[in-house]
């Protein structure tokens, strides 16, 4: 390299270096480069001069004199063709091209730029927009390197004036009581460099006020300083989701030059969603280090949902919905990551019923049955196996994987009976935010019609009427029925024969939307779906007040965990909605259910109240609540204030009871994954079982299942639980007497006595009480004896003259009382027992002799708890035929038992 | 031939002497069947052959034998099974067998 080449690129190291680090290029002396290069001082400056007289570099005159690059050779360096920090922008090029040229435009504007506002929707991306400037600004030398880029928001402060104030413009010792020294505010931190304030429509007057002096002056007072001010020199940034047509912006955009509008999801082209999602899955597969696939279906309802709050709601859904598709492949449910449409919430699927509409727009992004992002590969591949969002093939599915896990057939039967009921209320559910407009663009209008006939023709016949919702929810079922009869699949209703001979009635007036559908659509129904028609008909829907909201409480442990979410959820709501409620580690559970009743008594505007708690026993408090108020409660665990803010939001948008629980619970990838695991039977059921329903939701059936096997040592006493997750008397009554067809129901646990005397029923709050469940603990550890007790009612019936039912019964509840008091008999002694205690009966009641004992007295003397105990215990069955026994009827019957 | 039965009473035995006489009827057997408490056993011993024991009182076994085999009255406890069906001729075959030997 020549002499002169080695000046020159010194030069342009220094000058490059003096722009990374200062933001501007100073320049440099001779006798600088001189010493770097060491060369001769004079030789250096003949070069440079040389240099300068070719016009390749600046002279800048002065003492001493300085030598810079040119900018052209800059901005070679910098710029590095089309590459700038707008690039990396998803539809910089297209819906974005405006605001990005717009944004470019306010930084490179000389001398400082101008200040900017940014408006657009929650979620548009604004803040995002706004560091994407400053890193332009930056790139192209506007602003230092080290330049500082200070967000502010405008809203954290809203409720205290005073406070944002010292924040944004620092405080000065005594401004006020507290202000016990200076401090720096935030505008002094941005100095030299960029200032971005969002939520700019929250800044109080005061404020607003000090801010245009800052824009117009750029100076600015401390809080309690009247004379000095400071200068500043700081390119202002603001955002805001307000209409820029407000009265406070038109104020702004006066002194504001730059207005730069982004564009919400909504008005951004399918391939920039697309891009965006892609965007997103890749971000979520390099965390979880995994692949990430997308079923078809489930990417068409991501492009096509409704997302009020835009891009970052669009992110945390992906994040949702990509976390729930990891757990189901860490619990091996998939052999990799895929996103099913199954595992997307309600508002998401929703998406795909503009599909129809779509369809040529969006086809091209899903061709394939599955979509991969891949972590190192930004390309997508595409694989096999598809999924539809249906019906039927959710049952389907469901029975599969219960036979995959080798569950007999009886109780998949069992199993499918008693959830078929919750898929067709959540069905009708889903269905039940259109109205009929929208229902003709998802369902042939033919059906529609038909459907709407028959309702009115069944509303007369049944005498009874059906809302909206069932029209809705069975236009819909009947779409896809008859897609699938036409498509020449199954159809299979395990309840089939229940329901012919449970709604007699409703199954003959089906018949006729079958002879209806047949006429239209040239197909023949099979009767097992006339059984789903009837179950639609059967399902009462209960018409809900839709002006009404559910009440949302928070209750957690601690003494002020509760309030102080509720307060954050509040705040973000703008609504004073959400209730907390504090439960100080040392209070006794029975005062927090006290007031927590009384709480709920007070709040609930009886749409019901959603229970969001955090551990322990304030799990079951919603079931006992139910108990004593009779007021519908459903309890979420596990809560945090994600959770409590969805709940808040979709409670003020009036949505059941059902949804604000479903919507708090889909928030928490590991309880919605965890409840429906669990509640997947794993192996079917033991013939005994004990039923835990619940009616706060999945949860508390789930941990009342775990409390009482613990409690109880049921696996080992081969029992099995059934949790049920119920909505009403009617519906658990219905399922129990399904249960109790197929097995030996032991007991029942739930706020609902489901008044069957057969049963022994245990409410929930008695799960708590010891003596109540060892109660049960007698009667589970009796079941042999039990048995034996029954085996016995023929011959008495045969043998003694009393009423052998009655006497039975008695004797088992004798029994059970015996063996609360630890005491078991060997069936030698039962048997002995019962027919001893058979003929004593029957002799009283005959008036006959009785025996004597020999040494009765001193028998009882020495024996007195067990006499006492004994005397008790066969209370019932004195009571059954109103007699009572005499002393040496105790004894001998105490013979009996402890071998006397 | 006679047969004794024996439980805490002689209440829930009774049952079963009426049974085993219609299953002695029946067979054309002649036999002498009666049920005691297990305090009146000892004033009737006279011409027993045979006690039986309710499976209530199945403790009692070793205290009656003490007081029976002496005699040349075989003892033994009669099966649940039999007990808790008031199975009468069950019984007696049960006492019969026990006799031949």
């Amino acid at each position: 390299m020549k002499r002169i080449d080695k000046v020159y690129e010194k030069l342009k190291e220094i000058c490059l270096r003096q722009l990374k680090n200062d933001g501007v290029i100073t320049g440099c002396a001779a006798i600088d480069l001189a010493n770097e290069l060491n060369i001769h001082r004079a030789n250096v400056s003949s070069d440079l001069n040389k240099m300068h007289k070719d016009g390749k570099i600046v002279k800048i005159e002065g003492k001493p004199v300085l030598f810079s690059i040119k900018q052209d050779e800059l901005s070679k360096n910098f710029n590095t063709g089309e590459e700038d920090a707008f690039r990396k922008i998803i539809g910089s090029n297209l819906s974005l091209k405006n605001a990005v040229q717009q944004a470019k435009a306010a930084i490179m504007y000389p001398p400082h730029g101008l200040h900017t506002l940014i408006l657009g929707e929650t979620g548009t991306g604004k803040s995002m927009f706004a560091e994407t400037m400053y890193e332009y600004a930056k790139e192209i030398g506007r602003i230092k390197t080290n330049a500082p880029f200070v967000a502010f928001n405008c809203a954290d402060y809203a409720n205290n004036p005073q406070l944002l104030m010292a924040q944004l413009f620092g405080v000065k010792k005594g401004a006020y009581t507290g202000a016990d020294k200076d401090k720096i505010g935030i505008v002094e931190k941005a100095d030299k460099g960029i200032l971005f304030l969002d939520e700019v429509h929250r800044l109080p007057p005061e404020g607003q006020e000090m801010l245009f002096y800052l824009i117009d002056k750029g100076m600015f007072r401390h809080l309690g300083e009247t004379d000095a001010q400071h200068k500043v020199d700081i390119l202002i940034i603001c955002a805001t989701t307000e209409n820029v047509e407000s009265i406070l912006l038109k104020t702004f955009t006066r002194r504001i030059p730059m207005v730069i509008n982004l564009p919400s999801l909504k008005e951004r082209t399918y391939e920039e969603r697309f891009e965006i999602i892609k965007n997103f899955m890749i971000d979520e597969a390099t965390i979880i280090k995994n692949d990430i696939s997308i079923t078809s279906n489930a990417l068409k309802a991501f492009l096509l949902y409704d997302c009020p709050n835009n891009i970052g709601q669009l992110k945390s859904d992906i994040k949702l919905c990509a976390a729930k598709a990891y757990l189901g492949f860490m619990m091996n449910r998939d052999r990799e990551v895929v996103i099913h449409t199954e595992d997307l919430p309600q508002y998401i699927k929703r998406g795909l019923f503009k599909y129809k509409e779509e369809k040529d727009k969006i086809d091209k992004f899903a061709k394939d049955d599955k979509i991969m992002f891949s972590i190192d590969k930004m390309d997508i591949i595409a694989s096999e196996d598809s999924k539809s969002f249906n019906f039927y093939e959710a049952l389907e599915e469901k029975r599969k994987s219960l036979e995959k896990k080798g569950i007999n057939e009886d109780d998949i039967k069992l199993i499918m009976n008693l959830d078929i009921e919750t898929y067709l209320k959540r069905y009708i559910n889903e269905a039940k935010r259109y109205n009929l407009e929208e229902l003709y663009k998802v369902v042939d209008k033919r059906i529609v019609d038909i459907v709407d006939n028959f309702l009115n023709h069944a509303g007369k016949m049944l005498k009874r009427e059906f809302s909206e919702k069932t029209l809705y929810g069975l236009s819909m079922h009947v779409a896809s029925s008859i897609e699938r009869i036409s498509s020449g699949k199954k159809i299979e209703n395990h309840q089939l024969d229940d329901i012919k001979r449970i709604y007699k009635d409703e199954f003959e007036v089906s018949k006729e939307l079958k002879k209806l559908i047949e006429r239209e659509f040239d197909i023949e129904v099979p009767e097992d779906e006339v059984g789903f028609i009837t179950m639609f008909l059967c399902l009462d829907i209960k018409q809900e007040k839709d002006e009404e909201k559910v009440s949302v409480i928070v209750a957690m442990h601690g003494e002020s965990t509760a309030t102080s979410i509720a307060d954050v959820s509040n705040r973000l709501l703008g609504e004073n909605f959400v209730v907390g409620y504090n439960m100080p580690l040392d209070q006794k559970p029975e005062i927090a259910l006290n007031n927590l009743c009384d709480l709920i008594k007070k709040t609930n505007k009886g749409k019901g109240v959603l229970l969001l708690v955090d551990m322990g026993s304030l799990v079951f408090f919603g079931d006992m609540v139910y108990e004593k108020t009779g007021i519908p409660v459903k309890t979420v665990e596990m809560a945090s204030t994600p959770m409590v803010l969805e709940a808040g939001r979709k409670a003020l948008l009036n949505a059941s009871l059902e949804e604000v629980y479903d919507s708090a619970l889909n928030l928490s990838p590991y309880i919605g994954r965890i409840y429906k695991d669990n509640f997947e039977m794993q192996n079917g059921f033991k013939n005994d079982v004990i039923i835990t329903a619940c009616i706060t939701g999945e949860g508390t059936a789930l941990k009342l299942k775990s409390i009482l096997e613990k409690k109880l040592d049921l696996k080992s006493a081969g029992i099995d639980i059934i949790p049920l997750n119920i909505e009403d008397k009617r519906e658990f009554k219905r399922k129990l007497q399904n249960i109790k067809r197929e097995k030996n129901v032991l007991a029942v646990v739930s706020a609902f006595d489901p008044g069957d005397d057969t049963l022994k029923y245990i409410s929930t709050t008695d799960v708590f009480d010891n003596r109540k469940l060892s109660s049960l603990k007698a009667m589970i550890d009796s079941r042999d004896a039990l048995d034996t007790i029954n085996n016995m009612k023929e011959i008495i019936a045969e043998n003694v003259d009393i009423d052998a039912d009655r006497y039975i019964n008695a004797f088992k509840e004798f029994y059970l009382n015996i063996a609360e008091n630890n005491v078991i008999l060997d069936n030698d002694k039962i048997i002995g027992l019962i027919l001893h205690l058979a003929c004593a009966i029957e002799r009283v009641l005959n008036g006959g002799e009785l025996i004597r004992i020999k040494n009765c007295k001193s028998i009882i003397e020495n024996n007195i708890s067990k006499y006492e105990m004994i005397k008790t215990s066969v209370k019932p069955v004195n009571e059954a035929f109103n007699v009572t026994l005499s002393d040496d009827e105790y004894v001998s019957i105490m013979k009996i038992i402890y071998s006397l | 031939m006679k047969i004794v039965l024996v439980c805490s009473a002689g209440m829930s035995t009774s049952l079963l002497v009426k049974k085993m006489k219609d299953a002695a009827a029946k067979k054309g057997v002649e036999v002498e069947i009666e049920a005691y408490a297990e305090a009146d056993l000892k004033r009737n011993l006279e011409n027993v052959d045979v006690i039986l024991i309710g499976p209530q009182v199945r403790y009692l076994l070793e205290k009656i034998k003490q007081i029976a085999e002496p005699k040349g009255i075989a003892v033994d406890v009669i099966e649940s099974k039999l007990y808790g069906k008031v199975d009468g001729e069950g019984v007696l075959d049960k006492a019969l067998n026990i006799l031949k030997k």
